[in-house]
């Protein structure tokens, strides 16, 4: 029975993995918007990596984060790849610790812009060392955060509504 | 489960808010470095800060050479080059603009670039 | 039998969460050691240095920064000396011209750059010539006895411009008597191919370095290289985003003298001994050589437009013609690649 629920679970793992890439993949596609820099996108594959911050274990969590970043850098470069690892770790590492705790006295919402914001920090201090210069920082740090906020919203919304239809299929393994 | 929104989530989003305002505040003071870089012989020699002159002055790099500054320009004012051509480049205003006297090996740049990484000419 | 399995699912367990845990590290390992290549191929190291008469902007990317910017304006020292400078004595081309009429023996780099301007000076039709020294001679543009000549000095000077007379073998060349090689067009140009080589062999990711205007683009970065509105000689009318090649501007604003009514610029068309009637007021070419992309911008000023396309072709260059009327005409392979940043120029469809 044992032996049942792993294989499912390592199932499950792949089909999130898949749903990430997925949705990574079309948001690629969504045209540079002017005022951010370039690459900066709404994050929704990070309502996958959430669910399984919140869901499954911390490695489980991680390991969607990486595989992530290898697929940008192998579709899209070296560049693409250090900024989906850098904004990823640091979004998935919060959402670890705000999702597991029970202690902490947030919504989901709050939740959802903590992760965009770590996330669209940790792409900011990769576009930096890259050119070269802090300044970007100033430049792109104050749309980002408010950027940040919105797209918070709606995956820290969409991971609420979205949670006990998993959770009923999490329950049948 | 948790709740969808919770009271901490407003403070949270006024935080990322008022960082947001914080970041942009150096915005508003950026745009006023201006910095011109003077060079003899391939070194520099002087570097200033265009925007923070307040008075027009003249320098003198090399004997034979006067470049004169005021807030927000620097150009080549006297040289005893026969072409004259570094006096007649007139005053520099813009990121990445250069002139040059070469008989002296003088150089006067902008420091930095606008949109372009070179130039060519 | 229940307790055999769960021991066995427990350490299936443990084995699934270490594997997992350590391809995370093996993968943030090579995440890593990625990002110290990356970081290490920013550094930048910027430098403005005069050399071959000129204003040379260094900009390095990569490591040893100051070692390598010290060698590149050696290099082009080197270039002007050694080489091509007619000026300067025992350079190749000066020994030429000391000995037109009989064979001297040069260096195979000087070889390589006559060729190629032979080349050029054949496929344009002879507007292009670098044997037009005598004639360029006479007008001294920059120099301290720059004037307009008497056109029976120009038809004098006409008669020893002929490219076809010059014969290169591997290490020796040889010119008709009388004859006076002008490598000026492309001395710039000529020094970035130059450069390209000495870069290989030392620690620079990425470089884009300009000898006078002429640019040499190295390694996989992209630039935006800004082509300068000839109204001005200042600021930029449109940028270029290239990568990896060479980029060369012809213009009639560059070096100039007015006299009476007229204004003469230094491109001169080797066919008449005077300065070009263009259409153009600039021209910037790119191409993978700097000797090319020199040697084609002045021949396509002087051909103007329409006898530039299939030039630029035959040495797969492509190029952005800047019209006196201020309308821009861009070769396609060049299309997608400029911004307009000056509005009062329009980019023609």
């Amino acid at each position: 029975m044992r032996d049942k629920k792993n294989s499912q679970r390592v199932a499950l793992l792949g089909i999130m993995g898949a749903l990430a890439l997925a949705l990574s993949f079309l948001e690629s596609l969504i045209p540079a918007l002017p005022g951010l820099p370039p690459g900066a996108k709404p994050g929704l594959s990070n309502i996958v990596t959430m669910f399984m911050a919140s869901s499954f274990s911390v490695a489980d969590a991680f390991f969607i984060t990486v595989l992530k970043a290898v697929f940008a850098g192998v579709t899209r470069g070296t560049t693409a790849m250090l900024m989906s690892a850098s904004g990823g770790i640091l979004s998935t590492a919060a959402a670890c610790v705000l999702l597991r705790s029970k202690k902490i006295n947030l919504g989901y919402i709050g939740i959802g812009i903590i992760c965009a914001v770590c996330h669209n920090i940790g792409q900011l201090m990769s576009a930096c060392l890259i050119s070269g210069t802090w300044s970007l920082i100033f430049g792109y740090g104050p749309l980002l955060l408010i950027f940040a906020v919105a797209t918070g919203f709606v995956t820290g919304t969409m991971l609420k509504l979205v949670l006990p239809a998993l959770g009923k299929i999490m329950n049948r393994l | 489960m948790k709740k969808l929104f919770m009271r901490a989530d407003f403070i949270v989003i006024l935080t990322v808010i008022i960082l947001s305002i914080l970041l942009f505040i150096p915005n508003l003071f950026n745009n006023s470095t201006l910095t011109a870089q003077i060079y003899v012989d391939g070194e520099v020699v002087e570097e200033i800060n265009l925007q923070e002159v307040e008075k027009s002055y003249t320098l003198t790099p090399k004997n034979g050479t006067k470049i004169t500054v005021e807030k927000g320009k620097i150009c080549f004012s006297d040289a005893h080059c026969k072409d004259e051509l570094c006096i007649k480049s007139g005053w520099l205003s813009k990121k990445g603009q250069t002139a040059a006297c070469l008989p002296e090996r003088v150089v006067v740049s902008i420091k930095g670039t606008d949109k372009t990484d070179m130039m060519t000419y | 039998m229940g307790d055999t399995s769960l021991e066995n699912t427990n350490g299936k367990k443990q084995v699934n969460k270490k594997a997992l845990i350590s391809v995370l590290v093996c993968v943030v390992m090579v995440l890593g050691v990625v990002l110290a290549d990356f970081v290490k191929g920013r550094s930048e190291y910027s430098s403005t240095a005069i050399a071959m008469g000129t204003v040379v902007n260094i900009r390095l990317f990569g490591s040893d920064g100051e070692e390598t910017a010290e060698a590149v304006e050696n290099n082009i020292n080197e270039t002007e000396k050694a080489l091509l400078s007619w000026r300067e004595k025992n350079s190749d081309i000066e020994r030429i011209n000391a000995s037109a009429g009989t064979t001297v023996s040069v260096s195979t780099e000087t070889i390589d750059v006559i060729g190629k301007a032979l080349d050029v000076s054949k496929n344009s039709g002879g507007v292009f010539d670098i044997t037009v020294g005598k004639v360029t001679r006479l007008w001294d543009f920059g120099g301290d006895n720059q004037r307009l000549p008497s056109d029976n000095e120009i038809s004098e000077a006409l008669e020893s411009v002929n490219y076809s007379s010059v014969k290169i073998t591997d290490t020796t060349v040889i010119t008709a008597e009388g004859q006076s090689l002008d490598l000026g067009a492309v001395g710039k140009g000529a020094a970035c191919d130059r450069l390209k080589l000495l870069l290989s062999s030392t620690n620079t990711e990425s470089a884009v370095i300009s000898v006078g205007g002429s640019l040499l683009l190295y390694g996989d970065r992209s630039f935006n290289i800004g082509i300068v509105n000839p109204e001005n000689d200042k600021e930029a009318m449109g940028t270029l985003k290239l990568s990896d090649t060479c980029v060369s501007t012809s213009g009639n604003y560059e070096k100039f003298f007015v006299e009476g009514d007229k204004t003469y610029h230094h491109i001169l068309d080797a066919t008449t001994g005077y300065p070009a009637d263009s259409r153009l007021s600039s021209i910037t070419v790119v191409c993978e050589s700097g000797t090319l992309s020199d040697a084609l911008s002045t021949a396509c000023y002087i051909l103007g437009y329409n006898d530039s396309l299939a030039l630029l072709q035959k040495y797969d260059a492509e190029a952005v013609f800047v019209f006196k009327d201020k309308t821009v005409r861009i070769t396609d392979g060049l299309k997608d690649d400029f911004t307009r940043t000056d509005e009062s120029f329009v980019v023609a469809k």
